[in-house]
């Protein structure tokens, strides 16, 4: 069988995770492709749709370090993250014949389950302490807060690679990408006009783009 | 449409970033049909999104995908093999009053839907039973027409048969001076002797009175029996009266209620007199 670049790409980071000194209990190599057949994504789309464990068990091993970096991103509590990524795993096995392939990559559609469970997890928590006036400014302030915090902690690649992108820019994609608030919500949060917000918005993901090609 | 202007608007980001609203999200999609360079703006803005969150991978620890395989199985992870901490309380807690919460909508949303077909099936039923009551009261009547119909049958069967017998003799009585349009037939079986009365008008008696059927021989009158009138409207058929033998003359009198040994009143019809 062979892998496309595609899939290639999402394969398991050899390196630490985002919670410093238990990295013990994590695989440190990829032995994925030594161990388990790999797929073409058709292939893995059509596995999963016929309920394959071993497909399943494939796009885990593939996907799985990427949802979790993204569910980190949003819930920084360690238990909370398993849970959540767990939660969004066992959704994509329920709901997969929800997906579409016409309308997006699978990637997308994964990474947009996990995003959508964190986002509703910290929406709901902070609902539940009361905060209901405050939540969006805590909100916000929460996924800067953590963007120091990952900082300190993250691996060199996201560093240099972070470094490289305006501060603004950042700020203002992880708060629509991570935070999943809306442009209205930002510019009330940030005290900045919405049309700035939204010129911000493009430029940001041009340079975003710019940088990763 | 300047499609240049419109990738450039902005929309193609908020689309990505999944914040459009769904008017733009329709709007968009149709387009990028039409204009192939949308959807290829679309996936390259995904793919630097994708990309920016693939900066931030971490594996996490082998646990979540054993109690993953475990839930999919369909198997219950044990809960000693997770590291519990102060937030996990919490959220089971939340988890079961979310879940109860649902539990008693759903309660609720049967028990209306229950409530409103327990209208809906009573009325059918009240509805069923009156047709029912309907239907039984128009089967009553029909088989009751259908015994008088019966009945009024077999009468003119009978009567049909005394008619039909080659010995009998039909004779005309004719109304005397009291009532002189009055009509009978009589029906005279000479084998057997039986005789038989077709009233076919006679004026209604007074209370305490009867007509009297006559059956002569010899001269002499033999009293045949009562003469039964029928209510008017209806037809009582032919009457079988005293068999009589050798009578040659019929006659019909007026007489006290239960009637006479001998004829003492006014002769109405006769026959052969």
């Amino acid at each position: 069988m062979k892998i496309n670049s595609a899939t290639l790409q999402y394969l398991p980071p050899a390196q630490e995770n985002c919670f410093g000194g238990q990295s013990k209990n994590i695989n440190t190599s990829a032995p994925v492709l030594t161990t388990i057949p790999a797929y073409t994504e058709e292939e893995l789309i059509a596995g999963l749709r016929l309920k394959n464990e071993t497909a399943f068990g494939y796009l885990y091993d593939n996907y799985s370090a990427a949802l979790f970096g993204v569910v980190c991103r949003i819930v920084p509590e360690e238990e909370e993250a398993h849970d959540i990524l767990q939660e969004a795993f066992l959704k994509i096995w329920n709901h997969f014949g929800s997906y579409d392939s016409s309308k997006g990559r699978l990637f997308t559609w994964m990474v947009n389950i996990a995003r959508n469970l964190a986002i509703d997890h910290t929406r709901s928590k902070t609902f539940k302490t009361n905060k209901k006036n405050q939540s969006l400014q805590d909100s916000v302030n929460k996924i800067n807060r953590q963007q120091s915090f990952s900082q300190q902690t993250d691996q060199i690649g996201l560093k240099a690679f972070v470094e490289k992108l305006k501060p603004e820019y950042k700020e203002i994609i992880d708060l629509l990408y991570f935070g999943g608030f809306t442009q209205e919500e930002v510019s009330k949060a940030l005290n900045m006009p919405l049309g700035t917000v939204k010129t911000r918005t493009r430029s940001a993901l041009q340079q975003l783009r710019e940088l990763l090609k | 449409m300047d499609i240049q202007a419109y990738i450039q608007s902005g929309i193609i980001e908020r689309y990505a970033l999944g914040i459009c609203s769904s008017a733009e999200t329709r709007e968009l999609e149709e387009l990028a049909l039409i204009h192939p360079e949308i959807g290829k703006e679309v996936n390259e803005i995904r793919t630097s999104l994708e990309g920016y969150a693939l900066k931030h991978k971490q594996a996490p620890p082998e646990i979540v995908k054993e109690n993953l395989m475990k839930r999919i199985r369909g198997e219950h992870p044990e809960e000693k093999g997770k590291i519990v901490s102060m937030n996990r309380k919490e959220k089971v807690l939340s988890t079961s009053s979310n879940y109860f919460k649902y539990a008693a909508a759903a309660a609720i949303a049967l028990l209306v839907v229950s409530t409103a077909l327990n209208f809906v099936f009573y009325g059918n039923w009240k509805s069923s039973e009156k047709d029912l009551a309907l239907l039984s009261a128009e089967k009553n009547q029909v088989a009751e027409q259908l015994h008088i119909q019966k009945t009024s049958y077999t009468d003119a069967m009978k009567d049909l048969a005394i008619l039909k017998n080659p010995n009998m003799v039909k004779m005309e009585m004719k109304g005397k001076e009291p009532a002189p349009d009055a009509q009978a037939l009589v029906y005279c079986n000479f084998k057997t002797n039986e005789i038989f009365l077709d009233v076919k008008k006679l004026p209604a008696p007074p209370d305490s009175m009867q007509y009297q059927f006559w059956a002569i021989v010899k001269g002499k009158p033999i009293d045949g029996g009562m003469i039964e009138l029928c209510p008017p409207g209806d037809t009582c058929g032919i009457h079988k009266m005293n068999p009589v033998a050798d009578a040659h003359a019929f006659a019909i009198s007026l007489e006290k209620k239960g009637g006479m040994p001998e004829p003492k009143g006014k002769i109405y019809a006769t026959f052969g007199i």
